[in-house]
This record gives structure tokens, C-alpha cells and sequence, in this order.
């Protein structure tokens, strides 16, 4: 494996912060991030059946709930074990990976990460994130070389 | 013998250098010869990778040892009699060796990070996939 996929909501603060956060990490794999209603997503998994429109057009409903990892194998990951794959893939964060995936762990990250799944636009509103969308929308220059497309971390 | 001076200082001197360094070198080739194995591990069995950084380490062992031996000669007091001769050796030689031993473990601890380090670059994904899909390029 040289690529880990990260598709996430681009219309939600919390999970722009947590892709940018990803992709600034020393990391093992190449590491790319996508929104998940990009057309680029749809094109590159064709068989993902993903919701598709283009950045900023579609209501937040539209986004999938959880984070979608898939390996440059096809092998699909969805939400907890989409988060602990994006871990195994950081230098920093591969040993807490090990360990959250064990039996006594698993369960406990699974209820956070769907409760912050559920909760993630109220969240992004509370801590003031912005989503990447609105920032594209914005016509943020920051915004522009992952806006709608992807962003890469080099190994 | 100048007026002031007692021989037990030199011979003090005498044994604090030759013991020092004595356990210097002890402690380096048990270093050296054990801890070769976990570098080996470390390098992903790259032997002649392992046995140049083990050789590298042990090199620096000896510099900081002895610089350290040689700079720390002159301090305590000079003793006047043979019990304070033994006493001043018996200083100098326990405060070299919780030296010695401190760098060694810093070693052990340097060694075994760089193996945990490669381990856990060899880990596999702790999860299992939910299904496959179509990757274009």
C-alpha cells in the first residue's frame, strides 16, 4: 500500500480542520484527501456510489456521515475503521492506531467518532471552523489548490 | 617529593585513571557486543547499516566517557593518608560509574527506540477492510 484515500464532508469546519490536520502530519503513506462529493472522488471510485454535485452546490445532507478511507488497493474503510487507518498512516499516531483497534478500544472510538459524526456541523459552528466549501465559495487563495480537487501529504 | 604533597594523591590518580578507564571499556564492548543484534532489527537486517551505526555509537561512548574521566580528575579533596586515598578513589570511581551507567542506558534506551521505531513501520493495518472497490488511476 502507497496511497491512503480520505474522502470527508468539505461542507463541514470539523472535518476540513481534521483533513487539513491530516494532511500536515509526517506520515508513512502518501496521504490524499478529497471532498466526498467532488467529481474527482466519483471519477476516481466509480463504484463507491458517491453523492455527487460541485463543491458547495450540495446541501450538507447529501455528504456521507462518516469519513471513507480506501487504500490505493480499493480496500474501503467507513468511519471508526476509516479513522484508525488514517492513524496507522501517520508516523506519529501508528501506535495509538494499534491500540485503539484492539477488542477493549474499538467500541468506545466507534460511539466518539459517530457521535462527532452526527454532531459535526453543530460542532463546526460552535468552535467557528469553516468548511472548505464556503472558503472555496470565499474565493479563499488558501482554499483553491484543495478546493474540489485533493491535497496531498508526500511520505 | 616538594613539601605539601603526599604520594597518595598521585597514587589515588594513578588507580581513578586506569580503573575508569578500564570500566569504560568494559562497559563499551558489552555495548558494542550486544547491542548489535537490536540494531540489526532495527535496520530492517541491513548487518553492514547496523554494524557501522553500532560501531559509530561506540565511539562517541568512549569520547564522552573518557573526556568526562579526564575532566573530572581534579575535583574532590587531595587526600593525606591512605584511608582518605581509598576514600577519594571510592568517590571518584561511584560517581564515573552512575556516569556510565546513565550513557549506557541512554544507549539501550537510543537502541531499543530505533527497533520499535522499524517495527512499527512493518505493522500492518490493525483493521479489517468492509469491502473492496475500483481504483482508476
Amino acid at each position: 500500500m502507497n496511497t491512503l484515500y480520505v474522502l470527508f464532508d468539505h461542507s463541514c469546519g470539523l472535518c476540513t480542520a481534521a483533513a487539513r490536520w491530516l494532511r500536515e502530519q509526517p506520515a508513512f503513506i502518501r496521504i490524499i484527501t478529497m471532498p466526498a462529493t467532488s467529481d474527482r472522488a466519483a471519477a476516481k471510485f466509480p463504484d463507491l456510489d458517491l453523492p455527487r454535485g460541485a463543491p458547495g452546490t450540495l446541501p450538507a445532507a447529501a455528504a456521507p456521515d462518516q469519513v471513507i478511507a480506501i487504500t490505493d488497493e480499493g480496500h474501503v474503510y467507513r468511519g471508526p475503521a476509516a479513522w484508525i487507518m488514517c492513524l496507522w498512516a501517520l508516523k506519529r499516531y501508528r501506535a495509538w492506531s494499534l491500540m485503539l483497534a484492539q477488542p477493549h478500544w474499538r467500541p468506545r472510538v466507534a460511539r466518539i467518532i459517530d457521535g462527532l459524526g452526527r454532531r459535526r456541523l453543530m460542532l463546526s459552528r460552535l468552535l467557528m471552523l469553516e468548511a472548505e466549501a464556503d472558503a472555496v465559495a470565499r474565493g479563499d487563495p488558501d482554499s483553491v489548490v484543495c478546493g474540489g480537487g485533493s491535497c496531498r501529504t508526500e511520505p | 617529593m616538594p613539601a605539601g604533597t603526599s604520594p597518595f594523591t598521585e597514587i589515588a590518580y594513578g588507580f581513578y585513571v586506569l580503573l575508569s578507564i578500564a570500566m569504560t571499556i568494559w562497559v563499551a564492548r558489552t555495548l558494542h557486543k550486544n547491542g548489535r543484534i537490536f540494531l540489526v532489527d532495527a535496520m530492517n537486517g541491513n548487518e553492514r547499516l547496523a554494524d557501522s551505526v553500532n560501531h559509530l555509537l561506540v565511539v562517541g561512548f568512549y569520547l564522552v566517557n573518557i573526556g568526562f574521566v579526564a575532566l573530572f580528575l581534579k575535583y574532590g579533596d587531595k587526600p593525606g593518608n591512605w584511608e582518605g586515598a581509598i576514600e577519594f578513589l571510592s568517590t571518584k570511581m561511584g560517581i564515573v560509574l552512575l556516569v556510565l551507567g546513565g550513557m549506557h542506558f541512554a544507549n539501550i534506551i537510543i537502541f531499543s527506540k530505533a527497533r520499535s521505531r522499524a517495527l512499527l513501520f512493518r505493522v500492518p493495518p490493525p483493521v479489517e477492510p468492509e469491502g473492496r472497490t475500483t481504483v482508476l488511476t
